[in-house]
């Protein structure tokens, strides 16, 4: 019979007093194989944030970039524009993220309970399909459906004698009526990582609330919630890194009448910057929303570690 | 087991291998260079860009023919896409890999050349054959500050009102000719078919969506304007006021498209087809048939009026788009003579540059020039190389006619006859920088006033606020500097 090596933890720290060389040669075929990943990395994601360095710059494409300071900072910051930019970011996404959250756990409880295999498979396809459509597919659509003439939804509040509402040009419609196409659009695909997290819960415990008299309500307060409440809090600080970032959706469902609600970093940047051949101006207003970003997160995780006592960073 | 720990071995290095050579096959996609050189002298190498013409295979066969006829080498790979075009060109710019020539529209080309990117040819144009063949009213409508930074293309083509003639017959009603009787008509399409649209547009103001609004418009432009020699702000003058009143009594009649705001010309076309609108400005020459073929296609008993411009007002010629040459190009006086020359050259050059190669896009009989079908879509015919030929700047030396349908004829000779040109503005620095903020501010405030958010006064005001804070006197002041 061979006996089977097990490393106790003394032998794992052995292991580790040994010198670098040796531990890289033992690994060299795990290093081999990240090689490429590595020089990828650096070539696409670390070589470029040199060009942070242009938004000091006057840097236009026909001439080389002169130093200017802080002047794209000053050029920015004075814009009225773009305070009303970001402010709008920080409502639609922060909404949105919240929403998200709300909407995917919430779907993914759901669809976790289904008892039919065939039916759960069913619906969480149908549920995805959403995602794959481009956002330029979406906005046609609901573009028809929220037409003011002869559009689905208002046909609908016309025989309920109401009056047609133009929902895409209406400050007061944009937003709520984008958020909801934003969870039509993504809340399925968002079940995905919560589906994946419900299916490790032990489910002796759901049987021991059942004899309990536990509701269903109480179950899932009790017991599924503080089970997935790391994967809810990974995915969460994950993606408030990206809030900033919203672009592609407000820029095909927005107009001219809803710049005062809709019109985000992003879209002012590419008007401003991009349209205009202002490289200077686009980069600066790209480090200043790193800046918020990575602050946002790092305010999140301290808060997150003072709440659960555990943060993801 | 060993054999097993070889094949791993093998399989990891096999995946190092494959994405280390993906990384250097990203690396090595360089661009090709300009390669001109000599001043004056017949270039060997021309660089060349556009956004529109014979694509995929076409342009190929195109590229061959120009390199057969000239003995140049084109470095060329068919017409770039949309707005992505211009941030293509403004990237190569910045990475010094521009092409020696390129086309160039409207706004972008005071930029360029308020920036020195494009060659001045002024000279060269002044002593070429050129300068009297093309129509001086042309080259007054793309010269800054008395400068020509690049030749026009082609005429700046225009738009007419198309109006559906047998809604017209239905309602007893003649063709309008001044603004009451235009109104009237769309009150009584708008009675007659209360479930479709009088009149259609796409948009308000950007993307010069003023040309399509031209009876509620009429003599006014939310633009920058020349009154008295002078630059001024269109918004900012009286006849602004009344044509903001006449489109916000129209919006609000119901007799203008209750989705203007979202509509692009796209959408506009569709509901045109569809059969669902009753007036829509849109471009002359071939769209002429497209518009009423299509419509026809699902309303058969359809018919289509090209409406002579109104009493008040007349159509718009676009400021036409020009064929630059960058100023880094190396032999500038050659690419001018050997390029730019011969696509106006009324022989070879300027045939090859209208309809493409002789009997793949097109095949002469006796005198006539007749369009062959398309390799990829044989229902339809090649309409044009580059140029359209309806809208070339000089005549051909040879007798040959291309039998249009006499609704392209029609539509284009009723806006030869009651057209104004618009012509481009100058340079300025701090308008180029605040552009995107001012046109935002336009679109939003006409927007709101025409859905009767906002009063026309009440609208204007905001304006001259807003726009004075985004630093309007200063941009006259630059406008009227030189």
């Amino acid at each position: 019979m061979k006996s089977s090596k097990v490393n106790t933890p003394n032998q794992a720290v052995l292991s580790n007093n040994k010198s670098l060389g040796k531990r890289i040669y033992k690994y060299r075929w795990f290093y081999i194989m990240f090689l490429p990943v590595f020089i990828m990395f650096i070539i696409f994601n670390y070589i470029p944030m040199i060009g942070i360095a242009y938004s000091f710059f006057e840097y236009t494409p026909f001439k080389d970039p002169t130093f200017i300071g802080l002047e794209n900072f000053q050029t920015l910051f004075s814009s009225k524009r773009f305070w009303l930019s970001f402010r709008n970011t920080i409502t639609i996404s922060l909404l949105n993220l919240i929403l998200s959250m709300i909407f995917s756990v919430g779907l993914a409880i759901m669809l976790d309970d289904l008892i039919g295999k065939r039916f759960k498979k069913i619906s969480q396809t149908i549920l995805y399909i959403p995602h794959f459509l481009s956002w330029v597919v979406v906005a046609s659509l609901f573009t028809m459906f929220l037409s003011p003439q002869g559009g689905v939804v208002n046909n609908i509040i016309e025989i309920f004698g109401g009056e047609p509402i133009y929902f895409l040009a209406d400050e007061k419609w944009w937003t709520p009526v984008f958020l909801l196409i934003n969870r039509w659009k993504e809340t399925g695909w968002s079940t995905i990582i919560f589906i994946a997290a419900l299916s490790g819960v032990d489910q002796e415990m759901y049987e021991a609330a059942k004899i309990d008299g536990a509701t269903r309500i109480q179950r899932i307060r009790n017991i599924t919630l503080p089970a997935i409440k790391g994967t809810i809090l990974v995915v969460f600080i994950l993606n408030l890194a990206k809030i900033l970032n919203i672009f592609e959706p407000v820029l095909v469902l927005y107009n001219s009448q809803v710049y005062n609600v809709a019109d985000v970093i992003s879209t002012w940047v590419y008007r401003a910057g991009l349209e205009g051949g202002d490289y200077g101006l686009s980069t600066a207003a790209g480090l200043f929303k790193s800046v918020i970003s990575v602050t946002l997160v790092y305010i999140t995780n301290i808060w997150s570690k003072k709440v659960n006592g555990e943060g993801v960073l | 087991m060993r054999k097993r720990f070889m094949g791993r071995k093998v399989a990891s290095l096999a995946l190092v291998a494959a994405m280390s050579a993906s990384l250097v096959a990203c690396s090595s996609n360089k661009g090709t260079s300009t390669g001109s050189s000599g001043s004056g002298e017949k270039p060997e190498t021309i660089k060349f860009a556009i956004n529109v013409g014979l694509k995929d295979e076409d342009s190929q066969k195109w590229k061959a023919e120009f390199e057969r006829l000239t003995g140049i080498t084109l470095d060329y790979n068919g017409p770039g896409s949309g707005s992505q075009y211009y941030t293509d060109l403004d990237l190569a710019y910045a990475n010094k890999t521009e092409p020696d020539v390129f086309n160039i529209g409207d706004g972008k080309l005071t930029v360029y050349a308020g920036k020195g990117a494009i060659a001045d040819l002024t000279e060269l144009f002044n002593n070429s054959s050129l300068k009297d063949k093309i129509d001086p009213e042309v080259m007054e409508s793309i010269t800054i500050d008395g400068k020509i930074y690049g030749i026009p293309f082609e005429q700046g083509g225009g738009t007419i009102t198309y109006v559906r003639q047998d809604w017209l017959d239905e309602c007893g009603l003649e063709a309008p000719t001044n603004y009451e009787e235009f109104i009237n008509m769309l009150r009584a399409f708008k009675e007659k078919y209360p479930d479709k649209i009088p009149m259609t547009a796409p948009a308000l103001y950007k993307d010069q969506a003023f040309m399509y609004l031209r009876e509620f418009y009429q003599d006014a432009n939310p633009d920058f304007v020349k009154v008295d020699g002078q630059w001024v702000d269109g918004m900012s003058q009286d006849n602004m006021k009344d044509a903001l009143q006449r489109l916000q009594d129209a919006y609000t009649e119901g007799l203008l498209d209750l989705e203007v705001l979202t509509n692009t010309t796209s959408t506009c076309r569709d509901k045109w087809y569809a059969g669902d609108v009753g007036v829509f400005n849109y471009w002359t020459g071939t769209w002429a048939t497209s518009l009423e073929n299509r419509l026809q296609a699902n309303v058969p008993e359809a018919s289509v009026l090209q409406l002579p411009a109104i009493e008040e007002t007349t159509y718009l010629k676009r400021v036409p788009v020009v064929t630059a040459i960058s100023s880094r190009c190396d032999n500038i006086e050659g690419v001018f003579k050997y390029f730019i020359e011969y696509m106006h050259d009324g022989g070879e050059g300027q045939l090859l540059f209208e309809s493409g190669v002789e009997n793949t896009h097109y095949k002469k009989e006796g005198t006539t020039l007749v369009q062959l079908p398309k390799a990829d879509k044989p229902e339809e015919n090649y309409e044009k190389a580059f140029i359209s030929p309806y809208l070339r700047l000089t005549e051909l030396e040879e007798d040959l006619t291309i039998n249009y349908d006499e609704r392209v004829t029609a539509s284009n000779e009723l806006l030869d006859q009651q057209y104004t040109q618009l012509t481009i503005t100058p340079e300025s620095a701090t308008y180029t920088k605040k552009s995107a903020d001012i046109t935002v501010l336009k679109d939003e405030v006409i927007g709101k006033i025409v859905t009767g958010a906002m009063s026309v006064e009440d609208g204007l005001a905001y304006y001259e606020k807003e726009v004075a804070a985004l630093g309007m006197d200063q941009i006259i002041e630059e406008l009227n500097a030189k």
